[in-house]
Formats: C-alpha cells, structure tokens, sequence
C-alpha cells in the first residue's frame, strides 16, 4: 500500500504536468489552496479524479468530487489514504 | 389530463430534491410582479439579477418578463469589477441580489418569494440619467466578452425571445410531459430554451447549479434519477459526460432529445456519446449571441464521418447569405436589437439590407449539398473554450492592468483531445510566481476567461508593422508546453 509521501510526490506530479506544463513551482506547497484560488479549474479537477483512481485503485463517488477533498495537495493524499483503507 | 391534475404537476425541481408545482410557480410569479410593480417596477424597466440560477431567479425572470421588463442577468461570481461595468452600462432600475457581500453596495428591502426563497430587492443605486436611451422592447440583455476589454450588452427584442421559444417548441416536439435539464447558466443565451419553453408547454424545469454541472458523475445519476427527457447544453459538458461521468453505468432510455451548441463537438466523443443514448435524437444548434440560434440540423451518426458534423441550414423564416470572404451574415425573427450604448459597433455588425436587418456573425462558412452550411472557423481572433465566447482581447487588456506587465498576448492552441488551450504571455513581469498572477487576475477577469498557462518573456516579438507576432508566439507556445 502506498505512503501518504508517494501518494504526495504523484499528486504533485500530476499538477506539475498538467497545470504548470512541467516545470516545478517552488510557490506550490503541499497546502497552497487550489480550486479556491483558480489554480486547478474543473476540468483538470475531473482528470485528477481519473487519474487517482487509475493509479491507486481507488473509486471516487460523485459526492466525493468536491472542492473539500481536492483543494489542496495535502488534503487529495489524505483523501486517497482513507479510500485505500 | 384536466387542469387540476396538471397545477399539481412539477413545474421547477432542483438537485437538492426540491420541488414546486405548477400552481404554486404560477402564484409566485404572480406574487413577484405585484410586489415588483407596488416598487415602481413598469415596462422598460431594467432590472439587474445578479443571481446564481435558482427557484428563485427564474420565478424572478418570468416576472419581469411579464411585466414587460428587461432582465440583465450577471454571474454574483464575477469580479467586482465586472459586475460594477456592467451596471454602469445598463444603468438598472433595481438590482435584485441574494444579499450577503452585496447588502453593503446593494442595500434594499426583502422579498419573500413563496415556496422559492428570499432575495433582495435594492433600487437604491444610481437611478438612470433622464436623457439615458430607453431601449423599447427589451426581454434581456446578455453580456459578452468585448475585444477591448469591457463586455458588451446583446439586446434581444421581446419578438425575438418569443420566435425563438415558439421555434424551439415546434422543431423538438417540447411538450408537458417533457423533463428538461436547465444546465446552462443563465447568463448564457441557451437558457433562454429552457426557461421560456417549459412554462409556455407547462412541463418541468430541472434546475442544475453550477456546483452541479461540473461534477459529471453526479449529473449522470441525476439524468436518470429524475428521468430528464431533454437536453441542451455545450459539448464540453455532453463530452464531460462521456470522459468522466461513467455513463455506461446507467440507463438513460428517458433521454429523448440532446441539443448542443457553442462550440465544435469533437465527432469521435459525439459517436460515443450517440451510441450510449441510442434512443435519443441529436440536433447540431448554431448561432452568436446575436442570433441565439440561426442555423441547425438533426445529425445521424455516420461511423465514417471525421470531420465535425455541419451547422445545418436556418431555422424558418430566416435567410442568409455568403460574404466573398465566406462570413456567413443572417437575417430573421431570431436576431437581437443591437449592442447596448456601442451605436457605431452596432452599426457595423447588424446592417440594413433589403429593408431587413441582418447580421454579420464574424464565422466564416461554406455551403454544401442544398442550402447545408459547414462551419470553418472566425474571421477574427474570437474563440470558443468550453462553450464559452472569449475575445482573447479582453484578456490581455485585463492583464494589462496587472502591476508591472508592459505588454500581453493571449493564444490559444489546441491539444490532442481536441480542447482549446489558453496561454497568457506577459512581458515587464520579471519571474512572477505563476500562482500570484493566476490569483491576481482570477480578481479581474471571469473564471471562465481565465488562462490555462501565464508565462513570463523578455519582449513579446512584433511584426514589421510594429503589432504582435501571433504567429511567431503561436509556435513559441506549443514548443513550451509539455502535453496536457
């Protein structure tokens, strides 16, 4: 079962790639708010869910999408922790 | 089905559960043009809703609508600054807000609208000036993005509002029995199917939120749960549908009729989709805000097919016709007055010919077999993300107000899911943190005009004649940026 680090470093990725074209942002920390300050719009939000489920297994129920859940780098890993539980 | 059995019918339902039935939507309606009236409300009247689509705003919306009044509805998450234009240029009557943040600039007296909800109704700005135009015969006025960085007003005469309704009704068959989805926003002109069909026919309105529309899992479930029997949203949010919303898990046999339109729809994704809702109707619906729709067409699935489906030909009583250049200019009950306050722009874009009035919608087209017209693209730099109009104009006058930008450019570029990208590239800005820019301009500019890219470069390059090498940053975008 993956730690919550790898879980960490694979969510970073994925927003590195896909929102900041693959250049790292020192700006961008493990708390930095990212739905409510724009950074991570909708769409990229909904390929963020497929590509969690795809790569840890989990499944998200569509009360699961939400701004709560998906607001911060830190709180999609705790969020894919319990699901893996 | 005798008319008490019908008043007890749904009228409007929303996510949550809620319902209302026709007798009671019809009392407050009624309750909200009389307490608007007794506020000095009359015909002409400008009333801003500054609204998120609920029970509330739609009751609101019929009201002044029967009263004769124009509604000018504006997202309440816009930028301070968007929303402030905007009033300045309508100069309303009364803007009706849900209060909060807005009873300090917006200050005025509740309306309990029954079975619907509270809002406020505040009169107390500005009143218009006494030579301010009176524009006759308003329905609504719908702001869209303005290449110089203000948005402009599209009035659309009442006539209009209502051959288009009676249209939509006669070319898809909307009857009582139908369950539409509202899931356009209301600031966008494909709510106004939605909105006026369901209580002229008397069926149910199924209110989606904003909040709703962006998670496809959800509405997928709901599209069965509440047996929605029609459709008209972007391609964006059907492709949503698709991608994201794991349609195969539900039966959809309630879903007879899907309209799209506002933007290209990606004919593989389409397939797909057609094939899931095999029993369903599918029309391609085209026309500017100006227009609401101009021209349309029932697609069939043909496997074979790779480029995207036509546009179709107009919608009765239209006509067009074919600028040497291949902008496709239309004439017909459908079309708005005019641009709010912008005489001259106006007057360029809707011209008299013939005795009609026409207007020139800035697509080019070609004709194919009969009188069937293939869409090819802008003449300008207008663009279409997500369903959403977008002058990349407006973007880069809003960045030009960010501290320390000396010059900014706007490119879209599309990436191999067909979706349009949008970059953002300032110069002046030395090695700005990518995130404090996005934030600073998520202040300025509407989230759906925001930037998928800022990027920072020492000097936008120009061509001889001194303006922006678009080309030459086109290339520079798409060398720069990994694949999303």
């Amino acid at each position: 079962m993956a730690t919550k680090l790898e879980i960490t470093q694979q969510v970073r990725k994925f927003i590195i790639d896909n929102i900041f074209g693959g250049s790292d942002n020192a700006d961008l920390k493990d708390d930095t708010s990212l739905i409510a300050t724009r950074v991570m719009d909708s769409i990229v939000a909904l390929k963020l869910v497929t590509h969690l489920e795809t790569t840890f297994g989990i499944e998200f129920e569509a009360h699961d999408v939400s701004q709560e859940n998906l607001d911060s780098i830190n709180r999609i890993s705790e969020f894919v922790l319990s699901k893996m539980k | 089905m005798n008319a008490t059995g019908h008043e007890q019918r749904i009228a409007l339902s929303d996510t949550s559960g809620r319902t209302l039935t026709h007798a009671s939507f019809k009392y407050s309606i009624d309750y909200c043009t009389a307490f608007l009236r007794n506020s000095g409300i009359t015909a002409n009247s400008r009333i801003v809703l500054l609204l998120e689509k609920n029970f509330q705003s739609i009751t609101l919306i019929h009201a002044i609508i029967d009263l004769s009044a124009t509604y000018i509805p504006a997202d309440p998450n816009w930028p301070e600054q968007r929303i402030n234009s905007i009033i300045n240029d309508c100069q309303p009557h009364a803007v009706i807000h849900a209060g909060g943040i807005f009873l300090s600039t917006f200050p005025g007296s509740y309306m309990d609208i029954p079975e619907c909800g509270k809002v406020v109704l505040s009169q107390q700005i500005t009143p218009p000036d006494s030579d301010y135009n009176e524009i006759e015969d308003t329905a609504y006025i719908l702001y869209t993005s303005g290449s110089t960085g203000t948005p402009k007003g599209v009035c659309v005469p009442r006539s209009a509002m209502t051959a288009f309704t009676t249209w939509c009704i006669s070319a898809f068959q909307i009857n009582s029995n139908d369950v539409i989805a509202s899931v356009a926003p209301i600031q966008f002109d494909l709510s106004i199917c939605d909105i006026f069909t369901s209580r002229t026919v008397g069926c149910t309105l199924h209110l989606f939120r904003k909040e709703d529309v962006i998670n496809p899992r959800f509405v997928v479930r709901e599209i069965s749960e509440k047996q929605i029997t029609f459709i008209y949203a972007t391609p964006t949010f059907l492709s949503g549908l698709v991608h994201y919303g794991r349609l195969e898990k539900q039966n959809h046999n309630n879903v007879s009729r899907v309209l799209f339109a506002g933007e290209i729809f990606a004919v593989r994704t389409l397939h797909q989709l057609m094939d899931i809702w095999n029993k369903a109707e599918f029309y391609n619906l085209y026309g500017p805000t100006e227009t609401n729709v101009c021209t349309y067409t029932e697609i069939k699935k043909d496997p074979e097919r790779i480029a995207p489906y036509p546009i179709g030909q107009v919608c009765p009583g239209h006509e067009m016709y074919i600028e040497a250049d291949g902008e496709l200019v239309v004439s017909g009950p459908h079309l708005a007055s005019g641009y709010l306050n912008l005489e001259a722009l106006t007057k360029e874009r809707f011209i008299t010919k013939q005795g009609k009035a026409w207007f020139k919608t800035g697509d080019i087209v070609e004709k194919i077999s009969g009188e069937e017209l293939n869409f090819k693209g802008r003449k300008d730099r207008m663009i279409k993300r997500r369903g959403y109009r977008i002058e990349p104009g407006e973007i880069e006058a809003m960045a030009l107000r960010l501290k320390n930008v000396i010059n900014a450019a706007c490119i879209a570029t599309e990436n191999t899911n067909d979706e349009v990208l949008l970059t953002l590239i300032l110069e002046g800005v030395q090695q700005k943190n990518e995130l404090a820019l996005r934030l600073e301009l998520s202040h300025i500019l509407a989230e759906s005009m925001l930037p998928d890219r800022i990027i920072t470069i020492d000097k936008i390059p120009v061509t001889s004649t001194g303006k922006t090498d678009y080309l030459a940053l086109k290339d520079y975008v798409k060398q720069n940026t990994t694949k999303r």
